[in-house]
């Protein structure tokens, strides 16, 4: 009366098919990678993979793959569980045919993501993979079409992270860039659109990998790129840590975890890191160590653009979004890619209800003709555009410099903030008191008898009624004057006031960012 | 006199024309730079620039911003460590410290105080 038991041995052989050659697991384990199974296994928590497609097969046509069997297609999709919280997983198995992406492959992929958007998971997707599946050619490339829809479909409903494991090359790596979240490993994978030998044959540049390919050519120099692993370990570490900041999905608030008291004490330390001399940089890494809860820093885009710090932190329990000037760093100007930084974590975090805290020491936009020509005004208009646009909560600490139009884009009052701190050091001006003396008193010291001491004069006098936040105070630009010590629990305090914030605004198809 | 010599550097041949004066050996005012191939074939790379291996070799340390050089804390023949402040850039109100990419010697400064550079500008070697 029982089923066949040659039935039950039939699925068990399948099974075994598909979880892959003992023979190729080992050859990779000697290389020290993770097979694409091993990735989701070290990701999700113990037992709670359900496979979705594992007996999905090629769809090639010919070139004698009619009784080959490509297990999953190349890729392995489903859900499971991290810290408790759904997730959708995507992994591409380089063991299967490299990883190809045929038809049915990017059809996996591309439903686990339309899945998750209906669930409101985060997507997690794995790519190491050689690329398009030549055997079956358009059909492949049509793969591709519906796997970047499905991501732009996702965006901003469900937070995106891609993991760079291996080889991801030409039209493959716009799936990584249309998500929210980049994690490359170092070594064994490189992310580009056009190769060293294409790369050579159209320009003739010679165009060594380690120079635009790797994790670190992508997190110091492209841009491409946030976080970079060490290796598969390090990077499943590195995921379950920034969702760990994260919500699930628009509708829900990120996990903060309140504190039952909120501690008013002020920190007489961060006194203590302001530098006396307004010229000697102010390191912003030490107001953040000072400003967030013991443990509770995680840097995004750390070696990207350093004049602009950008990461997720818990202040009092509440997750938040810092952006934070580094005036150790080209001063803390904001240039073309500190813009770009910029806007994006900014974006990220108002798409994802996380509250923003900017730590403002802008002395302003870089100067440069290079700046000019790149496009300073376009690139600098989308951090005006990310803050202006934001519906969450917004406080600024003005700790130092807030000259010209860098103070308004850096989330101003006027601009977009709820609530704005400075700092009794703060000096929120149109320009340096040198050069605004020079406009102002033109006249005057073309006939002074003593130029150069009537400028240093007037210099002095701009500064003193300039160098303060105490005329911006009178004009109420700032909500109040607070000293270092009393930040750490008056921006907790404005967390917790602002987090019932709902902003309505007109319904619009769809604003226009600048690009 | 004039001579042609073939010079084959990194893999690549050049044939240079030389001419002999006063039995001293200096360069002709033309010299055919480009290797035959790269003409036949524009996809072949030009000819790599090699930096001049000269005093000041070593691991040059770029300008990081524009700006006047407020301090150099060190001078040639100075050991320093990888990530010592090696140099004090002044620009947009704000000293900007420059620090030192390699463990090594100073080999040589190309600026002094008070000088303004640009952005990607050579301050010093570190050998």
């Amino acid at each position: 009366m029982a089923i066949k038991k040659e039935m039950l041995e039939d699925l068990e052989r399948r099974r075994q098919l598909i979880a892959g050659d003992q023979s190729k697991i080992e050859a990779r384990h000697a290389k020290g990678l993770m097979t694409a199974r091993e990735r989701i296994q070290g990701l999700v928590d113990s037992g709670s993979f359900q496979e979705a497609g594992a007996h999905v097969d090629h769809d090639i046509r010919g070139f004698g793959f009619e009784k080959k069997v490509l297990p999953g297609d190349g890729v392995v999709t489903g859900l499971g569980l991290v810290d408790g919280r759904p997730v959708s997983v995507i992994s591409q198995d380089f063991m299967v045919s490299g990883g190809s992406l045929g038809s049915r492959h990017a059809r996996k992929m591309a439903e686990t993501m339309q899945q998750a958007t209906e669930l409101g998971n985060p997507i997690i997707s794995m790519n190491d993979s050689g690329g398009a599946r030549i055997q079956e050619g358009v059909r492949s490339l049509a793969g591709y079409g519906q796997v970047f829809r499905a991501n732009v479909l996702a965006s901003g409903v469900v937070p995106q992270i891609a993991l760079i494991a291996g080889p991801c090359a030409g039209g493959a790596a716009y799936s990584p860039a249309l998500m929210d979240f980049c994690i490359q490993v170092k070594k064994q994978s490189n992310m580009f659109i056009c190769g060293p030998e294409v790369i050579k044959a159209a320009t003739g540049q010679e165009a060594p990998l380690d120079q635009f390919a790797t994790a670190e050519a992508h997190a110091s120099v492209s841009g491409n790129v946030h976080f970079v692993a060490e290796n598969d370990k390090d990077a499943l570490d590195i995921i379950k840590r920034l969702l760990s900041y994260l919500p699930s999905n628009n509708m829900q608030d990120p996990p903060h975890r309140f504190s039952e008291q909120l501690s008013l004490e002020p920190d007489y330390g961060m006194n203590e890191i302001v530098p006396e001399e307004p010229k000697t940089p102010l390191d912003a890494y030490q107001v953040i160590d000072r400003l967030v809860d013991a443990g509770e820093w995680f840097e995004v885009k750390k070696d990207f653009a350093r004049n602009m710090i950008t990461g997720f932190a818990r202040i009092d329990g509440i997750v938040v979004g810092i952006l934070a000037n580094q005036p150790k760093v080209k001063a803390g100007c904001i240039d073309i890619d500190a813009s770009d930084k910029a806007a994006e974590f900014i974006n990220f975090c108002n798409a994802f209800n996380i509250p923003i805290v900017t730590l403002m020491d802008v002395p302003g936009f870089m100067p440069g003709l290079a700046q000019e020509r790149g496009g300073i005004i376009r690139h600098g208009a989308k951090v005006l555009y990310a803050y202006a646009n934001c519906t969450v909560p917004l406080v600024t600490v003005i700790m130092r410099k807030a000259y010209g139009g860098a103070y308004i884009a850096m989330g101003s009052k006027d601009l977009c903030a709820d609530v704005v701190y400075a700092w009794p050091t703060a000096e929120i001006a149109v320009m340096g008191a040198e050069g605004a003396a020079k406009i102002i008193y033109k006249k005057e010291l073309a006939s002074a008898a003593d130029p150069q001491a009537k400028f240093r004069e007037l210099a002095e006098d701009y500064r003193q009624k300039f160098s303060n936040p105490y005329q911006a105070a009178e004009s109420d630009i700032i909500t109040d004057v607070i000293s270092p010590a009393e930040t750490r629990y008056k921006v907790a305090l404005s967390l917790r006031s602002l987090l019932t914030k709902r902003v309505a605004r007109p319904s619009k198809k769809s604003g226009l960012s600048p690009l | 006199m004039k001579k042609m010599i073939r010079i084959t550097f990194e893999g690549k041949s050049y044939d240079v024309e030389v001419e002999v004066l006063n039995g001293a050996v200096a360069p002709a005012a033309v010299a055919q730079t480009a290797p035959v191939a790269a003409v036949a074939a524009p996809a072949v790379a030009p000819a790599p620039v090699a930096p001049a291996p000269a005093a000041g070799a070593g691991t040059p340390v770029p300008s990081p911003m524009m700006g006047l050089v407020f301090k150099m804390k060190v001078k040639v023949g100075d050991t320093v460590a990888a990530n010592q402040e090696i140099v004090v850039l002044e620009a947009m109100k704000m000293e900007t410290p420059v620090y030192a990419p390699v463990a090594g010697t100073v080999t040589a400064i190309n600026v002094k105080e008070q000088d303004s550079v640009s952005e990607g500008q050579v301050l010093l070697t570190i050998g």
